[in-house]
């Protein structure tokens, strides 16, 4: 049988994991999983400085385990950034889960090495992350649960940005099964 | 959906997921591996003593859905040199309703040429001597917990690469 594997996504202290598999999900200031919020955007800032979303946690999790196993896996991009001028977005992989922070409503606190310290490395610009280039996820299962590196990222927003929700961006899991 | 069948020189053989899965199919007396749809075979092949290699590959996007492709071939010395033939056989949907799918031919890994066509990580029994295979080890190590403040001990599966 297909092993089942689905995205989560995760928030809170606990953490609280939500299915993302076959849905988008908010990249906005509050840590909580919704498809639609409005009422925690990004704010826009009037200087040179960045406001960012809360950083969004996401892993593989296997609910039907494969025959053998699950391994060789990446995360990457289109490569191509739609959300438009002013917004970035930047990423990484991490070996734990680190709660996200900052002023809901507002921004959140910056992704960095020091603010979440399982981080592999600084977080880069997630569309350098390609199918011919992809981030390797560390990692692989024989079982059921959540399995490899989770894929940390983070929306950045400066002054030049336009209000409103931005286009969506897609971003793939991709693995091999025995 | 598209499954495998191994057939074993003394006339026996086992579907996909009964029994033995892929990494304990006893390589010394296959004889053929056939990739099926819907009862019917796509593709057989007939390993002549060959390196039988076995992926499936998915790619899940979210929102989106996911792609399935098959990766199937064989690996051989030639002149001391490795040489495989790879197949990439794509799972083709038509709304709900799956249809025949769709092969591609290669000689080597090039995920620049397609995506699905990286390299897998190699089992022991697909390489051939100086090649590298990798092991599964589970371990278990401290990581501290930001959430927590304090550190504790996580067990997760690693992969260490080895030369046969």
């Amino acid at each position: 049988m297909v092993a089942t594997v689905i995205i989560l996504r995760k928030t809170g202290s606990g953490p609280t994991t939500s299915n993302i598999t076959s849905i988008n999900t908010r990249a906005n200031t509050t840590d909580i999983h919704s498809t639609a919020d409005t009422t925690a955007p990004i704010q826009i800032p009037t200087d040179t400085g960045t406001k960012r979303s809360f950083w969004v946690v996401t892993r593989l999790q296997c609910t039907v385990a494969p025959a053998s196993l699950i391994d060789n896996v990446e995360w990457y991009s289109d490569g191509s950034n739609t959300f438009g001028t002013g917004v970035a977005c930047k990423g990484n992989t991490g070996t734990s889960y680190t709660q996200a922070t900052g002023t809901t409503g507002d921004t959140g606190l910056q992704l960095t090495t020091g603010n979440y310290t399982s981080l592999t490395t600084d977080p880069v610009n997630v569309f350098t992350f390609t199918s011919a280039a992809p981030k390797v996820v560390a990692g692989s299962t024989s079982g059921t649960g959540e399995f490899a590196d989770s894929f940390i990222y983070q929306t950045e927003v400066t002054s030049d940005a336009s209000p409103g929700a931005t286009a969506q961006e897609t971003w793939t899991w991709r693995f091999d099964e025995t | 959906m598209v499954y495998w069948i191994a057939c074993y020189k003394n006339g026996s053989s086992i579907k996909q997921d009964e029994s033995q899965n892929y990494d304990n199919l006893d390589r010394n007396n296959l004889e053929a591996f056939i990739l099926m749809f819907e009862d019917k075979p796509v593709l057989t092949i007939w390993l002549d003593n060959k390196q039988l290699i076995w992926r499936l590959r998915r790619e899940i996007k979210p929102g989106l859905g996911e792609i399935r492709v098959h990766l199937v071939g064989w690996r051989e010395q030639v002149g001391g040199q490795v040489q495989q033939t790879l197949f990439y056989i794509f799972e083709q949907y038509d709304n709900e309703k799956e249809t025949f799918p769709i092969i591609h031919v290669s000689g080597k890994f090039d995920r620049e040429r397609n995506r699905f066509m990286n390299e897998p990580k190699f089992r022991e029994f697909e390489v051939f001597p100086g090649e590298i295979y990798y092991l599964n080890r589970k371990v278990k190590r401290m990581m501290f917990d930001d959430n927590l403040g304090v550190e504790r001990e996580v067990e997760e599966t690693i992969q260490e690469p080895h030369i046969k």
